[in-house]
């Protein structure tokens, strides 16, 4: 419509201007003639005039066009700019919807990934319960081969359950269900994964640098470990061996994994490279119509404890995986929390080693029971060192207390252990003493026969290879 | 996780015997008592740190259950470890002395100690 109006009002400026043109050149005319011509001069003066008058209505035509061409112009842009603005809230009306979507979508997300974790700590839990009664079931029937087979084949499928519970609360981001205390050497980090994948078999361990893991960390490494191992027995060869390398370094300590597979083409492992390293998070939606978590699981754990995961071409043809343990996670190992004492040690140092010394040995576990001070003055090296280490059994524990005070008390012993004789005679000693007391009711025997109490380690060791051989 | 007693361990007995339930020898009983050899060999280094604290524990003369308490571990399961230990030499089995029975005058002494309690 615009357009058209331009038009017009272009076409009257023409006419316009033609028109006041003619009327100029009527003039300069009229006035070159200089009076000759009546007739002529009559003729251009109204011709000027009736063009004058023209141009004059032209213009004031196309005056009239424009002020309504204008106001159609400022009426049309009042009905935009109204348009604009119910378009602008349409938009922001969208917007927000769609925010409001993505949120709820969040939310809903959020709680289905909470209740996958309370379902997956459920079934995880009933795992744990399955294991633990297959364990007491042993200790019901400790001395039954039988027994043991069964409650190993059902801990070992309870334990493949509870891990592939807790790789999926860990790709949900949290924290695995099942806690340890205390810190676990590397060597058995790797058993404990082993046992926790179906071809535990396969895995062998080498290498002991003396490290542990400390506690909050080990759960997450065992997991971790356990996923590395299941990848690397699934996808090499059953008859062939995972290898488990472990070795100090300068920043911590590195768990070398080799399988003996065919390994993978370079697109394909630089992907997992960056799953395992935890480079790319992934969650359940990344995961695939045929979801793998092994490698999402490690990725999520390296990332939790700050592990470096590497995955490179094994020398053996397969996959290697490399995991750095940096040194803030790692402790030096104790021993294992056993000890016993190694009690024919005990028995050269005691100058009374006669017949009589049984029943001191007897006597000084009553002593050791009621807390005398003296009753293990002669408890050999190894006992005190394991009677600093922390949540022994119980049966230790009453032990481990007197020791401390026992230290300076030795050369009382006899005396003391004598007198606790009638003190507390309903006291029982405990299994160390009873150990030294079969020990020696063996080797007295055999001292007795050969008269010399300097020669007893001797004669015990030869007693002891003599009736060693097992029927 | 501890529960009324129970002591888990991430360690499982199946890893530790390799899947075997069975000892080599069907001789071993709870009361066997049991002696480290010490003829200065030691232990390969593929061996378990269960292996080794096994051996360290039985320095002394240490019965089969003994062991298996101080061990934390069921017996039938330190019988397979300790049937493997026989076998390799490191450990030896003190069976009853039948052929060397403590002089009569000893078991009375034992006879008057216990008379005592």
């Amino acid at each position: 419509m615009s357009s058209t109006n331009e038009r017009r009002g272009a076409g009257a400026l023409v006419v316009a201007w033609l028109s006041a043109v003619v009327a100029l050149s009527c003039v300069v005319g009229l006035l070159l003639l200089d009076g000759d011509d009546v007739g002529r001069t009559g003729a251009l003066a109204a011709g000027a005039v009736v063009l004058t008058l023209l141009a004059v209505a032209v213009l004031s035509r196309a005056g009239r066009r424009a002020r309504s061409a204008w106001t159609e112009a400022a009426a049309e842009r009042d009905e935009l700019a109204a348009e604009l603005a119910r378009t602008r809230g349409a938009l922001q009306a969208v917007t927000k919807d769609h925010e409001s979507s993505q949120r709820v979508q969040v939310e809903r997300r959020t709680a289905a990934e909470t209740a996958i974790v309370a379902l997956c700590r459920k079934v995880q839990a009933s795992a744990h319960r399955i294991q633990e009664e297959a364990a007491r079931m042993v200790q019901r029937h400790s001395a039954d081969p039988d027994v043991l087979q069964t409650s190993m084949r059902i801990d070992h499928a309870a334990a493949q359950h509870a891990r592939q519970a807790q790789s999926l609360v860990a790709l949900c981001g949290h924290r695995p269900g099942q806690t340890w205390d205390d810190p676990l050497a590397l060597p058995d980090v790797v058993r404990a994964a082993a046992g926790r994948i179906t071809a535990f078999h396969r895995v062998e361990v080498s290498g002991d640098p003396g490290l542990s893991v400390v506690g909050r960390a080990v759960e997450p490494f065992v997991h971790l470990v356990a996923e590395l191992l299941a990848n690397a027995t699934q996808c090499s060869p059953p008859s062939t061996q995972v290898l488990v390398v472990i070795r100090q370094v300068q920043r911590g300590a590195v768990v070398e994994i080799d399988d003996c597979g065919v390994g993978m083409a370079p697109r394909e492992l630089e992907r997992v490279r960056e799953i395992a390293s935890g480079a790319r998070t992934m969650g359940f939606a990344d995961l695939g119509e045929v979801p793998q978590t092994g490698l999402a699981v490690v990725g999520t754990y390296a990332r939790l404890l700050g592990l470096r995961v590497d995955l490179t071409e094994s020398v053996y043809g397969g996959l290697r995986a490399v995991v750095l343990v940096p040194g803030e996670l790692t402790t030096a190992s104790a021993g294992l929390r056993t000890l016993a004492p190694s009690v024919d040690d005990a028995w050269p140092q005691d100058p009374e080693m006669s017949g009589a010394a049984i029943s001191g040995a007897a006597t000084s576990g009553a002593g050791a029971d009621g807390h005398q001070p003296a009753a293990d003055g002669g408890v050999p090296e190894p006992l005190t060192e394991t009677s600093s280490l922390p949540a022994l059994p119980q049966r230790r524990s009453r032990r481990a207390s007197t020791d401390g005070a026992g230290q300076g008390a030795a050369p009382a012993r006899p005396e003391a252990a004598g007198a606790s004789v009638g003190d507390e005679p309903e006291s029982q000693p405990t299994a160390e003493e009873a150990g030294a007391w079969i020990g020696a009711f063996f080797s007295a025997d055999h001292r007795s026969s050969q008269d010399d109490p300097d020669t007893q380690q001797t004669s015990a060791v030869t007693a002891a290879d003599v009736t060693s051989e097992d029927t | 996780m501890q529960t009324d007693g129970f002591r888990d361990h991430p360690v499982r007995s199946y890893v530790l015997t390799g899947g075997r339930a069975h000892p080599t020898r069907n001789t071993l009983r709870p009361e066997t008592l049991l002696c480290a050899v010490d003829d200065g060999r030691e232990l390969p280094a593929s061996a378990g740190r269960h292996e080794r604290a096994l051996l360290e524990t039985c320095r002394g003369t240490l019965a089969l259950a003994e062991l298996a308490a101080y061990l934390h571990l069921p017996t039938s399961l330190v019988a397979v470890l300790v049937s493997d230990l026989i076998d390799a030499g490191y450990l030896a089995v003190r069976s009853g002395v039948t052929h060397d029975l403590p002089g009569l005058d000893l078991l009375e002494e034992v006879l008057d100690g216990l008379r005592r309690f």
